[in-house]
């Protein structure tokens, strides 16, 4: 079977694996070197500042090097990649506005339902770019700032230059690095003093293109008393050679401010995601990452929190899923830098067809943290023989008035409990589907309703054909 | 087939299980690295520690329990209480091979600490190869009580009586796994040691 066979074979079930023809009004060439990244500068007209933070980056892209540990990161090309692809002219705010096929890619995704039904803002990102944005009018009025960052360099220079590469600075790893030099798109949030914003603000990512890196950039920005939930989706075409998705999230929470963010990715087999994010937390804050890992050839992206104030609190929950040709490296870090900040991370991996699922964390607690209480639970379900399940937790306490926990376990589906439904007539197939999404219950509750469908629709589709 | 391991010995040790049975392995206050290799299957291979630091005492203890074998079970568990300014750090590894199926493993590192300055990091890692297994791993790092110490306190014990008590109780469920064995002179040792420390 050749290696175009083998994938396609793979994406079988994936529904999102369809290509439209490449559009491009503007595009690089491939490869990555300081011309491509002043080009991109050049067609975003920006302002010098932001031209040197990118030729800064850059140089200290060159510097680091790639790395060692947790997956294998061998065929990743940096030289095989276009570095940016501006798809249309002018962001659009009707969907009819937005040229046939990308309307169309969105229609098939079915985002412009999903916006009519429950969401509050969308922003929808097509290459390099956001390419449509709408929100609602009442939160504009209250001050709500959302949309892509390329307009809030220009329109909110002082606001972003104060938070921008901050929290994840450019020589925070290599991926921070590259997406610092060559970053485009991503969205931008600012929700002010004690607005809470009680619809979810949604982002949309679509890689189109082959052999595409997409490096977008998200901010937000939660002022004291605030509230605002957003959520990601990502989904790509199938190609037989790979692309890449090195995104940076930066997140801010206020003083008794609440973040919410949602990740639902489902990128086809053929890329690599490997993302920094992080949120600093504020005296009584609460953050919370939401973190679904379905798609995908290698994930490499593990949420931190750091807990500067007083009673902050963070939560993890997440999901990864590890199918044929697939490694999900994920994880959650805790810093509890200031006194009573709680943390809690629930993970649940599931590996199955040869795929391996690995759980990577740190919980940090330095001298002065009195009264910090950690919990972590990960736990991992192996489907078949071929599959594989690593845990590498890491916990550093210097503090004795101090809790933290950890515990995890790795088995198979008991044959106890596949008997028991059994004898219930519950044929072996679904009975391990239910089985599976019992085991995620405790994830998937915390996901918005819409998103709970559809991921136990993925899980099953996935799981298909699984008992043997 | 008992292997003893105190502050003394040679830092490196391997330990590979070739045969069936029971085997112990106690650690007590030992640094430097145990490497189980499991190559038997029926073996079922205790790993034990006790670690007790004080002013500025400093370990380093790292494990891996290496199951290239079918039907073997391990079970690992390191407790240690650290006062003054003493650091413990662990790493500990449960490996299972694609051949060892039907393994039961088990890693637990307890802590407690008892002064602002003594600190502890952990880092308990599983690497599963094969389905058909049951594996977990914990880790706590906490101090005393204070419903225990209250506890106590209402039956007349201070606030500093308590926390030995404790300290030494901490470890009780470790010396209670090594009762399959007849006495070991060196466990022994280890254990009124512990009991006279706090005192």
């Amino acid at each position: 079977m050749t290696s175009t066979d083998d994938i396609k074979n793979i994406n079988d079930d994936y529904r999102y694996g369809f290509a439209m023809p490449e559009r491009a009004t503007h595009k690089v060439q491939p490869g990555l070197n300081a011309e491509v990244v002043s080009a991109i500068a050049d067609i975003k007209q920006e302002p010098e500042w932001m031209r040197l933070f990118r030729q800064r980056s850059y140089e200290i892209f060159l510097q680091k090097p790639m790395p060692e540990w947790g997956a294998n990161l061998t065929t990743v090309d940096f030289d095989s990649l276009t570095y940016f692809i501006r798809a249309t002219d002018e962001q659009k705010y009707s969907w009819e506005d937005l040229p046939a096929e990308i309307k169309d890619t969105y229609d098939r995704i079915g985002v412009p339902k999903a916006e009519r039904d429950f969401l509050a803002g969308v922003s929808a990102q097509y290459e390099s770019e956001v390419v449509y944005e709408s929100i609602k009018s009442e939160l504009e009025s209250q001050g709500v700032i959302f949309c892509d960052m390329d307009t809030a360099v220009r329109r909110y220079p002082d606001l972003v230059k104060k938070y921008f590469g901050t929290l994840v600075p450019p020589s925070d790893n290599k991926f921070a690095a590259l997406n610092s030099a060559v970053w485009s798109g991503g969205s931008f949030i600012y929700i002010p003093k004690g607005v809470k914003v009680e619809l979810p603000l949604q982002a949309y990512f679509r890689i189109n293109s082959q052999s595409f890196g997409q490096f977008e950039r998200t901010l937000i920005i939660a002022d004291e008393g605030s509230y605002v939930h957003y959520t990601e989706g990502c989904t790509a075409p199938i190609y037989s050679s790979n692309s890449l998705h090195a995104a940076v999230v930066e997140i801010f929470v206020g003083k008794n401010a609440h973040v919410r963010y949602t990740t639902v990715q489902n990128w086809s087999k053929n890329i690599f995601n490997l993302v920094t994010k992080r949120a600093k937390v504020s005296e009584n804050g609460l953050m919370q990452w939401i973190d679904c890992n379905l798609g995908s050839c290698v994930t490499m992206k593990y949420p931190a929190i750091y807990l500067i104030g007083r009673k902050a609190r963070g939560e993890t929950y997440s999901i990864a899923y590890a199918g044929k040709g697939q490694h999900q490296d994920a994880g959650a870090k805790m810093l509890h830098l200031a006194p009573e900040t709680s943390s809690r991370v629930i993970s649940k991996s599931i590996s199955k067809h040869g795929g391996r699922t690995s759980y990577r964390g740190l919980t940090y607690v330095p001298h002065g943290s009195t009264g910090s209480k950690s919990y972590v639970a990960c736990d991992a379900l192996i489907l078949d023989a071929e599959s594989r399940s690593d845990t590498y937790p890491v916990m550093k306490v210097h503090e004795n008035e101090s809790v933290i926990q950890h515990e995890a376990t790795v088995e198979r589906i008991s044959e106890e409990k596949l008997f028991y439904l059994g004898s219930r007539g519950v044929n072996r197939q679904e009975a391990e589907g239910l089985l599976v999404n019992g085991f995620i219950d405790q994830v998937t509750k915390e996901i918005p309703l819409e998103y709970t469908v559809e991921l136990y629709r993925l899980m099953n589709a996935e799981m298909e054909g699984s008992v043997g | 087939m008992i292997t003893y391991l105190n502050a003394q010995s040679p830092h490196n040790q391997h330990i590979l299980v070739e045969k069936p049975g029971k085997s112990l392995i106690f650690a007590f206050n030992f640094s430097g690295s145990i490497f189980v290799d499991i190559a038997a299957e029926n073996a079922l291979v205790t790993i034990l520690g006790a670690y007790t630091g004080t002013k500025k005492e400093c370990y380093a203890l790292r494990t891996t329990q290496n199951h290239r074998a079918p039907n073997s079970c391990s079970q690992l568990l390191i407790k240690g209480v650290f006062d003054g300014e003493s650091s413990f750090s662990y790493e500990g590894l449960i490996r299972i091979e694609k051949i060892a199926q039907q393994t039961l493993a088990k890693q637990s590192n307890l802590n407690l600490i008892l002064s602002p300055s003594a600190s502890v990091n952990s880092k308990p890692f599983l690497e599963i190869l094969a389905d058909d297994v049951i594996c977990s791993h914990s880790s706590t790092t906490g101090h005393p009580s204070e419903e225990e110490i209250e506890y106590l306190a209402g039956r007349g014990i201070s606030s500093h009586e308590a926390k030995t008590l404790l300290a030494s109780a901490f470890f009780h469920d470790v010396f209670r796994k090594t009762e399959f064995i007849s006495e070991h002179a060196g466990i022994s040792a280890c254990r009124k040691k512990i009991a006279s420390l706090w005192k």
